[in-house]
């Protein structure tokens, strides 16, 4: 089957050269022919049932804002810096 | 030439006026410095996992019953998965396929008629960071305090014809929105903001396509985007174009939409049912609670004061757009000692204007359903004058206190005793020859002359109405 | 160190010892924990280089160690773990120790809070020793697509210590630790454990609490425990075990109190579909050996069928690589982790430092799982992935009004030689034994019975 490996790519936020293309493209084709053999079953998914819901308290972090964003590569006037996104 | 007829439909997103975050415990508050209201969840650290607030599913359920909406006693959530910097998962937890509240209604007075307007859906999700574009640098700056905050999405069906129907709208559901206290609609703070969907057809045949305008930041900024696209894509239509799928920003400066998307570079969202969460299963009995504790919202109150107090538009609005005016007027009513206009003008009047000016609530005022219905009826009746009336009001609004015992203290009592008034008006009549040759020659406004010379004699305390009314009678029947 | 015997002979190292024997030397004093856990790190130290099982020592170990032994001598209520050193695998968050998940994406990542788990083994006392080597990001069944390079087997240096959690089961296996946590999506702690002749518990999904294991597939994923004993392992599970307030899927899960290695009345399942597919005759051999030993011992063998076995890999790898692929997506240089150099737009940061983050298994595994999501293809795969694990839950459900375990082998093959070469889709198929009591949400643990008689000794 076609697989378009630079839209997935593009959905992905990585890059893949046109020599990876090809060998992903193979592995893909691969898994999904093995997997193209599930069997159609009626059911949905399992269904977790219901979840305990928290109660709407304030409970402020015990860390610091310079120990939450210890591991930021860029650091600017309290906020996490990236390059300008489009405006 | 065919009629071309535009479709809008609006998607509000209000935030959830919650103690905390929809997933964490951080503080869910406006204005704080730049990331001091966040924790390894919110920051989608790895290995954080969301944890549902309650009460933002409850706010979500009240706001259901208040559009009249089916409530899914059981709902799921879904991962949103898109790239951008204010989006710290890189998956927003929203609802796709089983939202909180299913179809509803919001009933919108336009023109004085009733236009009932569908809701599709009510879904909780959760809010994404600010992004600052700062001039000093060169990036942009990401500020995670606002990430995690929760949001109800409000979709309406595409059912508004125009844009005064949609500014209609927002202004009405921004009403219920501080009705059921859900969302504080702080629009200057982001707390309410909505994207627009427009399409244009002829009317009679299929719909056209749509259009979505983001960025739309006020109600009036709405209203300008819609006309705008409205304008654009009837042109395209008329030139024999065809208007394509696109997804818009709105640039209210400079007052034009600007493609963001088009559809071949349409999103793709890959929805999967979030695994970190199980379902949302409501209590049925606190369901039941919070629509029986519902109080009446302002759309009904709006539809209610035109179609049968027979108040206008304008000031239906205003009284309804406060649950504590709409409070303090439909008590006064239902006191049932004086006319609703009565009411509804003092209150639209005076005591807004007080309220605006000082800031303060109805509470705050000395203005009781009491007092006030008290001087409703006693101007209605003649016992005071207008102008009485309003000193009174004015008291009443700074000092509070009881009607009766203002008028008596002020002596504002008048005389509206006919033997008395036609003494008054002989008298004034005898001693003003010329005034009174001047009206039977014509002159109207001579009479009002005469009327002020007769309050004066009487030391303003004559029943002003009645009086013009005895002296016009004299000046026409007599010699 | 060892234990000296008066005729001087050889006795068992420390770290080659039992939780109960060392629990029981700690109290009587007739070793420290800082003595316990200098015998560790000296074994951990000395094989590094041969087996490669740590990524990061925990230079606060010592302290830890000192901690234990200060509660013990005070007559402190301890628990069995106090000053016992554990190996945590690299994608369980330990506040102020690196944690990586083998990845340049995470290379210098220092998380600033503890997983769960770890707390609670930390209230416990015991010693976290370091962080131990795996495939990167848990995607891999050889401990060889990490960036600290492959996880070498103590019982023949030639061969994978198994993954993803390789680090983990040879440090046990080792002596370079006495217990370890690990974590299981599709079998990455009964595999390896396998392989290095360890015990490998994969608890049930939610038993152990997931907040701060570093996610790979949220509805898959467990922390699993390695010992070298059942009884060891037991300890360890039972003390990272039950509800966690900060993760909604986990619950209190019953478990004995004790273990009683009683068999009589125990009907041991033999699943007929998983027997078929296993070919290695010394496994199916000495499988069935442990088979028939349990039924001397009183157990009951009863055959059973699961058809829906052939379909839960298939349908494992739609599920984990389509939730993998979300759970990395919010790597993308802005928060923490990886960011390349001298990018330029915000879209050539994210790509450049996700495509120099990333290894090729996990990008592999990125693109199928957005594929798999991706508008058009969600209908047929992933959706029906979902209807098979239904159906995987029905059967396991039907097969156990039969039975009250079921037996098989944990991998088609004993081992797997260092950097073999086959297909992704042989190696993932090769998961059909772990797999199913995946899907299902069911325990399983992997209990050696044997060993092959090849070049191992």
């Amino acid at each position: 089957m076609e697989i378009d490996i630079k839209h997935i790519a593009e959905l992905a936020f990585l890059d893949i050269s046109d020599d990876e293309a090809d060998s992903i493209a193979d592995y893909l084709c691969g898994i999904i022919g093995m997997m193209s053999e599930l069997p159609e079953y009626d059911e949905g998914d399992i269904t977790s049932g219901g979840m305990e819901l928290r109660e709407d308290t304030v409970i402020s972090s015990e860390l610091t804002r310079e120990e939450l964003m210890s591991n930021a590569p860029q650091v600017s006037e309290g906020c996490f810096a990236v390059p300008r996104t489009v405006q | 030439m065919a009629v071309i007829e535009p479709v809008i439909g609006l998607e509000v997103h209000a935030e959830l006026n919650t103690r905390s975050k929809l997933f964490c415990s951080c503080k869910n508050v406006f204005g704080a410095e730049p990331n001091t209201n966040v924790c390894p969840v919110c920051l989608g650290l790895p290995g954080t996992l969301p944890r549902l607030n309650r009460q933002a599913c409850y706010h979500a359920v009240k706001m259901g019953h208040a559009l009249s909406c089916e409530i899914n006693m059981v709902s799921r959530q879904d991962r949103k998965n898109y790239f951008y910097p204010d989006l710290p998962k890189a998956y927003q937890i929203s609802q796709a396929d089983i939202p909180i509240c299913g179809r509803g209604y919001l009933d919108i007075l336009v023109d004085n008629e009733v236009r009932r307007i569908g809701i599709n859906r009510i879904h909780i999700e959760e809010d994404a960071g600010k992004l600052l574009h700062d001039d000093g640098y060169e990036g942009t700056l990401c500020d995670y305090n606002r990430c995690g905050v929760p949001l109800i999405e409000i979709v309406t069906e595409p059912d508004l014809r125009s844009s005064a129907e949609a500014r209609v709208f927002l202004e009405t559901l921004r009403a219920v929105l501080r009705y059921t206290a859900v969302s504080d609609c702080k629009m200057q703070e982001g707390s309410i903001r909505c994207d627009v969907n427009v399409s244009v057809h002829e009317k009679g045949k299929p719909l056209g396509t749509r259009c979505e305008l983001k960025n739309v930041n006020s109600f009036s900024a709405a209203l300008r985007g819609i006309e705008y696209e409205i304008k654009r894509q009837t042109e395209i239509i008329a030139q024999g174009g065809i208007v394509e799928r696109e997804t818009l920003r709105w640039d209210d400066k400079n007052g034009v939409s600007i493609l963001m998307r088009s559809k071949e570079n349409a999103q793709d969202y890959r929805f999967f049912p979030e695994p970190d969460l199980g379902d949302i299963v409501l209590d049925e009995e606190e369901v039941r609670t919070l629509k029986a504790e519902m109080p009446e919202m302002p759309d009904k109150k709006m539809i209610r004061y035109v179609k049968e107090q027979g108040l206008n538009s304008s000031e239906a609005f205003i009284i309804a757009d406060s649950p504590e005016k709409a409070g303090l007027y439909d008590e006064c009513v239902s006191l049932g000692k004086c006319g609703c206009h009565s009411v509804a003008n003092r209150i639209v009047g005076e005591i807004t204007k007080y309220m605006n000016d000082t800031g303060k609530t109805i509470i705050e005022t000395g203005i009781t359903p009491e007092n006030l219905c008290s001087l409703c009826s006693a101007h209605e009746n003649g016992v005071i004058s207008s102008s009485g009336s309003k000193t009174v009001l004015d008291e009443l609004i700074i000092k509070g206190g009881n009607t009766e015992e203002i008028i008596n203290r002020l002596g504002l009592v008048q005389n509206s005793d006919t033997g008395f008034l036609s003494e008054l008006a002989g008298n004034v009549i005898a001693l003003n020859e010329k005034s009174v040759n001047d009206y039977r020659n014509g002159k109207t406004n001579a009479l009002g002359y005469l009327v002020g010379q007769a309050m004066k004699a009487s030391g303003g305390k004559a029943d002003p109405a009645k009086l013009k009314e005895i002296l016009e009678n004299k000046l026409k029947t007599e010699e | 160190m060892f234990c000296g015997a008066k005729d001087g002979a050889v006795m068992m190292s420390l770290c080659d010892m039992s939780v109960s024997v060392l629990a029981d030397m700690l109290r009587n004093k007739h070793c420290s924990a800082r003595e316990l856990l200098t015998d560790v790190m000296d074994r951990a130290k000395a094989v590094q280089t041969e087996l490669n099982c740590y990524i990061t020592f925990n230079d606060k170990a010592v302290q830890a160690a000192d901690e234990a032994d200060r509660r013990i001598a005070a007559g402190e209520d301890i628990s069995l773990l106090t000053g016992i050193p554990v190996a945590i695998k690299d994608n369980i968050s330990t506040r102020g120790l690196r944690t990586t998940c083998a990845s340049k994406m995470l290379e210098s990542y220092i998380p600033p809070y503890s997983a769960t788990a770890v707390e609670r083994l930390e209230s416990a006392g015991a010693v976290v020793i370091g962080k131990t080597n795996m495939d990167e990001f848990a995607m891999g069944s050889a401990s060889d697509t990490g960036i600290f390079g492959a996880v070498r087997n103590p019982v023949d240096n030639n061969y994978s210590a198994g993954g993803s959690s390789g680090g983990s089961a040879a440090a046990v296996a080792g002596g370079a630790a006495v217990l370890a946590l690990g974590s299981d999506t599709g079998g990455s702690v009964r595999q390896p454990a396998s392989f290095c002749g360890v015990v490998g518990f994969c608890p049930s999904y939610g038993a152990v609490s997931r907040y701060g294991l570093i996610a790979f597939a949220s509805s898959l994923d467990r922390i699993g425990s390695i010992g070298r004993s059942v009884r060891d392992t037991f300890y360890l599970h039972n003390t990272i075990n039950g509800y966690d307030i900060k993760d909604v899927t986990s619950f209190e899960k019953k478990i004995s109190p004790e273990l009683t290695g009683e068999l009589k009345g125990l009907r041991i399942g033999v699943c007929a579909e998983m027997m078929k597919a296993c070919t290695d005759a010394e496994i199916s051999d000495a499988l069935e050996a442990a088979m028939k030993e349990m039924e001397k011992q009183g157990a009951e063998l009863v055959d059973i069928s699961i058809p829906s076995v052939k379909d839960a890999v298939k349908a494992y790898y739609i599920i984990s690589s389509a939730e993998a692929s979300s759970n990395l997506a919010r790597y993308d240089g802005v928060r923490c982790g990886f960011r390349a150099k001298d990018t330029g737009s915000l879209a050539d940061m994210y790509k450049r430092s996700r495509t120099e983050g990333f290894g090729a298994e996990v990008k592999r595994r990125i693109m199928l799982g957005t594929f798999v999501l991706s508008e058009g293809y969600f209908e047929a795969y992933y959706k029906r992935a979902l209807s098979c694990r239904r159906r995987i839950s029905y059967d396991f459900d039907r097969a156990f009004e039969l039975c009250d375990i079921i037996a098989a082998p944990v991998y088609p093959r004993a081992g797997t030689a260092l950097n073999n070469s086959i297909s992704a889709t042989d190696m993932y198929a090769a998961d059909i034994f772990t797999v199913p009591a995946s899907m299902a949400g069911l325990p399983a643990v992997s209990v050696p019975c044997g060993r092959s008689s090849q070049d191992f000794r």
